[in-house]
């Protein structure tokens, strides 16, 4: 068995450094183009809400397409074979789950402006300095992933040294976030997703070429058959804690809330739908790449690369700019979409509500820019370092979003939801979920998050219930000038 | 075990349903665009 490591197929740093550039440009071109179209905050922050069908399900889409779905769902196949794969796709379903949810929203807060506002209007300040404290985590935490991906990818694939590329993706998101906005966001969006996914099939088709299927099966049966088992514990418990942490991803995130607040009234729960529906046979198009690793001969020694080398490994350095191009792209339409939607809810939850409630939409615009220049200078001091593996920072945040997925969809549609029960929902369920994370398994911890969180909401509802007036959640929007 | 025809199904399934994907957004991406209702 012949023995390849990833320095046999990488890039010239200096093709690195061009696709780096040209891409760079591109999005930042793009962004000024679109930018001008944001005539006011409502422009800015959410396109106009009037986004089309089209470009709203391939920006629900290509945000849900990060790097830690083309990098993670191979590492998932690797290590927990075929289930493994399918666990990843269920994280669909928080698309396909936020569909109808999304359609509420829009019905409910047609001027919203961010999920902190829910969760202040229907629960009041406690449970929303709870749901700050979570989601702004959560966010952070996707975003450091993602840096780090970032970085960690140059430096694997074309040599550029990990501060060096980290600092080049963070830098070009925060200028093309920066300058266009929305508008930006969900049109750079559009071309990544078509990117992502013909760069995918290109990629499939030429393993499929290279490996039979009847290989890749034969070589598992043999070298690994706990991958190909149906009964596989560990595998099965972690398809429904993916499934429940991307639950709790979609419906706690602003990123989510900011682009039902962004689309057409008509098409909002359409585009979600159909952006899960997209998105669904991903991990399993990427992730099957890695399970042609052992019949390639090749010595994986970082399950995290192993799709990369797969890629690099079959098709030399052409191999190797797509790779390159499909991970950047992965790793924009997913950066800037949480810069701008954490901005957002930065600039509505504590800027607005907290220091300037009368502040205008000239300064509310003003704001958001700095804080999206902010959040980008604090992911990148904490990916400086480079600390933990990417399943390790991804997973942490698992319990803490599954502890909101009860209270938020429950407020949305239960009007006795009671609000003490809520935080005593998030705070135990939080707690619970951190405590199996750490004693039983990273696997377990949303799911045991969402059932303690689940079990107290529903007592709030049916014993002690609350009514609240829907109206509340109608709030006027801040002054023109 | 899962066995060698599902394995294959549900990889050309993927590969087909990513094609797909790509091929209605293209579409949807030209009707928006015709209808004025993109943005």
């Amino acid at each position: 068995m012949s023995i390849l490591a990833v320095s046999d197929a990488v890039l010239a740093p200096w093709i690195g450094w061009v696709l780096l550039i040209v891409l760079g440009l591109l999005w930042v071109f793009l962004g000024i183009l679109w930018g001008r179209k944001a005539k006011n905050l409502e422009g800015y922050m959410f396109a106009g809400r009037n986004v089309g069908l089209a470009l709203g399900s391939a920006t629900a889409m290509a945000t849900w397409v990060t790097s830690n779905t083309t990098m993670l769902a191979p590492q998932f196949a690797l290590q927990l074979g075929i289930w493994g794969m399918l666990a990843y796709s269920t994280a669909s379903f928080g698309l396909f789950l936020f569909a109808p949810m999304a359609k509420r929203i829009r019905d409910l807060m047609p001027k919203g402006y961010s999920s902190g506002d829910f969760i202040r209007l229907r629960y009041g300040k406690l449970a929303w300095v709870c749901y700050l404290g979570i989601t702004l985590f959560y966010s952070i935490t996707w975003l450091i992933s993602m840096g780090m991906a970032g970085g960690i990818l140059l430096n694997v694939i074309a040599g550029v040294p990990y501060e060096f590329g980290m600092t080049a993706i963070l830098l070009v998101c925060v200028l093309y976030t920066l300058f266009g906005g929305l508008y930006a966001v969900i049109g750079t969006d559009f071309i990544q997703s078509a990117i992502i996914l013909v760069g995918l099939v290109v990629v499939g088709v030429v393993v499929v070429q290279n490996v039979e299927f009847g290989v890749i099966y034969s070589d598992l049966r043999t070298e690994q058959p706990a991958l190909l088992k149906i009964l596989l514990p560990a595998a099965i418990i972690a398809l429904f804690n993916n499934m429940l942490f991307g639950i709790g991803e979609v419906f706690n995130n602003n990123v989510w809330w900011s682009r039902a607040f962004a689309f057409r009234k008509e098409i909002v729960g359409r585009a979600f739908a159909l952006g899960g529906l997209f998105w669904l046979p991903i991990p399993i198009a990427a992730g099957f790449i890695a399970l042609a690793a052992g019949s390639l001969g090749l010595n994986v020694v970082s399950p995290d690369m192993v799709g990369p080398l797969v890629i690099s490994n079959l098709l030399g350095v052409t191999g190797s700019v797509l790779v390159f191009i499909i991970i950047f792209c992965s790793l924009a339409s997913s950066i800037d979409s949480l810069l701008a939607a954490t901005s957002d809810l930065v600039t509505e939850d504590i800027y607005r509500k907290g220091f300037r409630p009368n502040a205008s939409q000239g300064e509310l615009r003003f704001a958001n820019k700095g804080i999206v220049i902010a959040i980008g200078a604090l992911c990148w001091l904490i990916c400086l370092p480079r600390i933990g593996d990417l399943a390790t920072v991804l997973f942490f945040a698992g319990p803490l979003v599954g502890s909101l997925i009860w209270p938020i969809a429950a407020g949305l549609f239960w009007k006795q939801t009671n609000p003490r029960w809520v935080i005593a929902a998030m705070v135990a369920g939080s707690v619970l979920g951190l405590v199996a994370y750490f004693n039983i398994g990273w696997y377990s911890g949303a799911l045991v998050a969402a059932a303690v969180s689940m079990v107290l909401t529903a007592v709030g509802i049916w014993v002690f219930p609350k009514d609240f007036d829907w109206n509340v959640l109608n709030e006027s929007p801040p002054k023109e000038s | 075990m899962f066995s060698p025809a599902f394995f294959a199904i549900l990889i050309a399934a993927a590969l087909i349903g990513t094609g797909l994907a790509v091929t209605i957004m293209i579409l949807m991406l030209r009707r928006d665009r015709k209808n004025k209702t993109l943005w």
